[in-house]
């Protein structure tokens, strides 16, 4: 089946010719049997399709996955109808079609849906019209190939108080079909998914075949189809200048976030569209710094930190994960300097968000080993040693070399249960975060320096395990 | 090509050798009975059992009837023809297989000259079945409506313009099948199905403590129904088959909120479809403590058996602005007893706690256990401390 192409819209460049290769033939088969000695089937074809009404693409972003709704409204002849469906070319996933009746089903029912041998990528609805009618219909598909990135943008003011977001979604279309004027919905949110669409979409047989002898009946195959011919939907696409940047509505369903772009997209295959999702402003930020040697190493990570909450400017919905560039305004229109980027995740609302900007150069963290003793030793009855006490005391000095207040955190991985700390001088605080994980929390002014002192003992005994000494 | 791959060739005899053995005159008449009906037997697992109605036309007397197949895979022990009729009328004689032919010959007796009407059944190879759901849920995600399919794959080489499709011996209803085609047919379908939705965080299987620079791990969110009539259902299992469920919107549309495999449920029997995972719901556990108590030393001072206290801290967070229910599984190796348990749970196994744990929207809660592993061995037997 060659895909299908036509004009869509004044102008004439070649970006505006658009490929179709999803076609849908509504055959009544009284109206087919007449036809068939005809030369063609253009009157069956001008009188049961008025053409596509409506199209909503729902695309996912954790998984390879969007749901298309695709909206007709048919004529049905009285008795057997078959609609044919096709999509040659495309990303469709054969199994996750499904026809949905609109309008009332007294007069209209569903038998059932074929994928006739020999024909890919291929299937048809038979349906039974107690009489002639006119019924809108949804055929429901999953493709893949359709996906959006969300990324995000943060201007941090000059006195580092406060923050402008914009968040934009970047939705790009490589399914082999284009979507014109199509309700485009976004998901956030991981689902659940067997197979991947993109696979399903290539089986030879939509769900496979058993294993089975060699017989094929060509010839049978062939007469079945025979009769069908296929519907090409023509029409030109208006394309569409809005005045204003498309809003974005926000919605929780279940588990996930549904973001509706404001009116009707055209998505060509191979092309991508950028949105605007939101902008905020005034956001409180605060710089903090972590030090943690075994994740991080040596030198102090820069965090800005953010909730998304509405007293905050935010929390309207949750933030998809995408990457975040972040800038300081610099007092002047204009100028600007790059602080860091990092990539976020999933942000629900109400969520502390605590940017990694990479490590500081205005904020240090050294830790240095002052004292180390070995205590209570303890001997078994053959005189092997079988345990002692490892003391152990730590300084760690906080140096704070940049203009702001710092508000800094060290955490302190001890890396055994049968630790205790002891002699602790701070001039901030300290909490157990697990039975071997300390952290201190410390507020530097610009330009201060603070220490930290502890001791930590740590007993090892020879009691749990062959070689395992603690 | 003939539409048919199966035949029936039906020879009677026109005279029979006085002697009682059977031998046929060289005029022959050839009856092709045509197919009444099939019917197609589908047991999920189970090869698809083909039961033909036909009529046989008989003479009095002992009739060879040839039964073969071209270009479909039968097995050839699997054939059986059963006449309707009482034994004293018509009976089966014997079956004969003649060489390297897919056939065989039944002789069938005849009391007198009659039309026989036989049921001929057989496995046939290439032609197989499964189950499809689909499930609407309506935005509150109280209800839902469940749909069936049956996805008929027929590569057997042979077509069925009229069968009789039973699913499981306790659905039926009347399709075609052509060789090549995969058909769906909806063949179930119920509303106002109730749904519970449950979140379920296993410590066996989940990140203790969430990595703060890496994505957060989802709590796996799904759907649980029963197959009883109180719950629309009850009146046959559902088969398992692939379960892709959708939740109405306020736009008149529906999302995707995921698939699962659905495992046959009995009459009576619940089942839970893991549709996604919530990251609106967050879990953190951290070990507080653990501290060694009972040590049982040998001789030469080293500790052989020990007990031990442990301190754990689970951080429940609900970022959704609405209610939900977090069913929080927690394993506990070996032999252990509790100390301290701030939270009820159910012991779901040996080492498995079960706590049902409410969360009002936004709600934060701090959950301390506090048990004591027992009986912990050292050296040669500590890889029983698990078991």
């Amino acid at each position: 089946m060659r895909p299908f192409q036509f004009k869509a819209g004044p102008g004439g460049g070649s970006r505006h010719w658009m490929r179709k290769n999803i076609q849908l033939a509504v055959l009544p088969i009284l109206a087919l049997c007449l036809v068939l000695p005809a030369a063609g089937f253009a009157k069956i074809d001008l009188s049961t399709l008025s053409g596509r009404d409506n199209v909503q693409i729902t695309i996912y972003k954790s998984r390879d996955l969007t749901l298309v709704r695709d909206s007709r409204t048919l004529q049905f002849a009285k008795g057997d109808n078959r609609i044919q469906f096709s999509w040659a070319n495309t990303r469709i996933d054969p199994t996750s079609l499904a026809l949905e009746l609109k309008t009332s089903t007294d007069l209209v029912s569903v038998k059932d849906m074929v994928y006739p041998p020999g024909a890919k990528d291929l299937a048809i609805w038979h349906i039974q019209a107690k009489q002639a009618c006119q019924a809108q219909i949804d055929i429901l598909y999953f493709t893949s190939k359709l996906s959006w990135q969300s990324y995000y943008m943060a201007f941090v003011s000059p006195d580092g108080r406060t923050m402008d977001l914009k968040g934009y979604v970047r939705v790009t279309n490589q399914s082999g079909e284009d979507y014109a004027r199509a309700q485009t919905r976004l998901v956030v949110g991981k689902v659940s998914l067997l197979d991947k669409i993109a696979d399903l979409a290539g089986q030879r047989y939509p769900f496979g075949r058993p294993d089975l002898m060699n017989a094929k009946d060509q010839a049978m195959r062939a007469a079945y189809a025979d009769g069908m011919t296929l519907l090409k939907e023509v029409g030109a696409v208006k394309r569409s200048v809005p005045a204003r940047p498309k809003k974005i509505t926000k919605q929780g369903m279940s588990e996930y976030f549904l973001f509706t772009i404001e009116g009707r997209q055209t998505i060509e295959d191979k092309w991508s569209r950028r949105l605007v999702s939101f902008e905020a402003r005034d956001i409180p930020v605060t710089d903090t710094y972590t030090f943690e040697a075994e994740r991080y190493g040596a030198q102090a990570i820069h965090r800005l930190v953010f909730h998304n909450k509405k007293e905050d400017s935010l929390g309207a919905a949750p933030l998809p994960g995408g990457a975040i560039k972040v800038y300081q305004s610099l007092g002047s229109p204009g100028a600007l300097a790059f602080k860091g980027a990092d990539t976020t995740d999933y942000i629900p609302v109400g969520k502390q968000v605590a940017l990694n900007l990479g490590p500081s150069r205005d904020v240090t963290v050294t830790p240095r080993l002052m004292k180390l003793e070995k205590a209570n030793l303890i001997f078994d009855a053959k005189g092997n040693i079988t345990g002692f006490d490892d003391i152990r005391d730590i300084k760690i000095t906080l140096a704070n070399y940049s203009g702001k207040t710092a508000a800094l955190e060290v955490i302190r991985n001890i890396q055994s249960p049968n630790s205790r700390l002891s002699r602790v001088e701070t001039q901030g605080r300290v909490e157990q975060t697990d039975q071997d994980t300390f952290t201190f929390y410390n507020m530097l002014a610009p330009g201060q320096t603070q220490t930290i002192q502890y001791r930590v003992t740590i007993q090892y005994r020879v009691t749990i395990q062959r070689g395992d000494a603690r | 090509m003939k539409p048919w791959q199966i035949t029936i060739i039906f020879i009677v005899a026109l005279t029979l050798l006085a002697s009682g053995s059977l031998a046929f005159a060289r005029t022959r008449l050839v009856v092709l009975p045509a197919r009444d009906a099939a019917v197609l037997r589908l047991a999920k697992g189970l090869p698809t059992l083909v039961q033909e109605n036909r009529v046989l036309t008989l003479s009095k007397g002992v009739n060879p009837v040839d039964f073969s197949w071209q270009g479909v895979a039968i097995d050839p022990a699997s054939i059986i023809l059963c006449p309707l009729t009482g034994p004293d009328e018509a009976r089966l004689l014997s079956v004969s297989y003649p060489p390297g032919e897919n056939a065989l010959v039944w002789e069938v007796y005849s009391s007198t000259d009659r039309e026989l009407p036989v049921v001929i059944s057989y496995l046939l190879q290439g032609i197989d079945h499964l189950v499809t759901h689909e499930a609407l849920a309506d935005a509150a995600e109280r209800q839902m409506t469940l749909s069936s399919r049956l996805v008929l794959r027929n590569f057997s080489g042979e077509n069925f313009p009229r069968a009789l499709i039973t699913l499981d011996q306790d659905t039926e209803f009347a399709s075609l099948s052509r060789t090549g085609e995969t058909r769906q047919i909806r063949f179930f379908e119920s509303a106002g199905i109730p749904i519970e939705k449950t979140y379920v965080w296993d410590s066996s299987a989940m990140p203790h403590v969430p990595d703060p620079d890496g994505p957060a791990p989802g709590i796996p969110m799904g759907y649980e129904i029963r197959n009883t009539s109180e719950a629309g259902l009850g009146q046959h299992h559902l088969s398992g088959g692939k379960t892709r469920v959708f939740q109405q919107d306020s736009q008149g549309s529906s999302i995707f909120l995921g698939e699962n495999q659905m495992d046959p449920v009995p009459v009576k029997d619940r089942t839970l479809l893991i549709l996604g995972d919530s990251r609106d719901i967050q879990v953190t556990l951290r070990r507080m403590k653990t501290r060694k108590t009972n040590t049982r030393k040998n001789k030469a001072g080293a500790v052989q058996v020990y007990d031990e206290i442990v301190e754990d801290k689970f951080l429940v967070e609900n970022f959704k602005s609405a209610p939900g229910t977090l069913t929080l599984r927690h394993v506990i190796p070996g032999q252990w007893e509790p100390v301290d348990m701030e939270h009820p749970y159910t012991l779901k196994a040996h080492d498995t706690l079960e706590f049902d744990i409410h969360l009002a929207p936004g709600e934060k809660k701090s959950i301390s256990l506090s048990y004591k592993r027992l009986n912990l061995f050292t050296g040669r037997f500590s890889r029983y401390n698990r078991f």
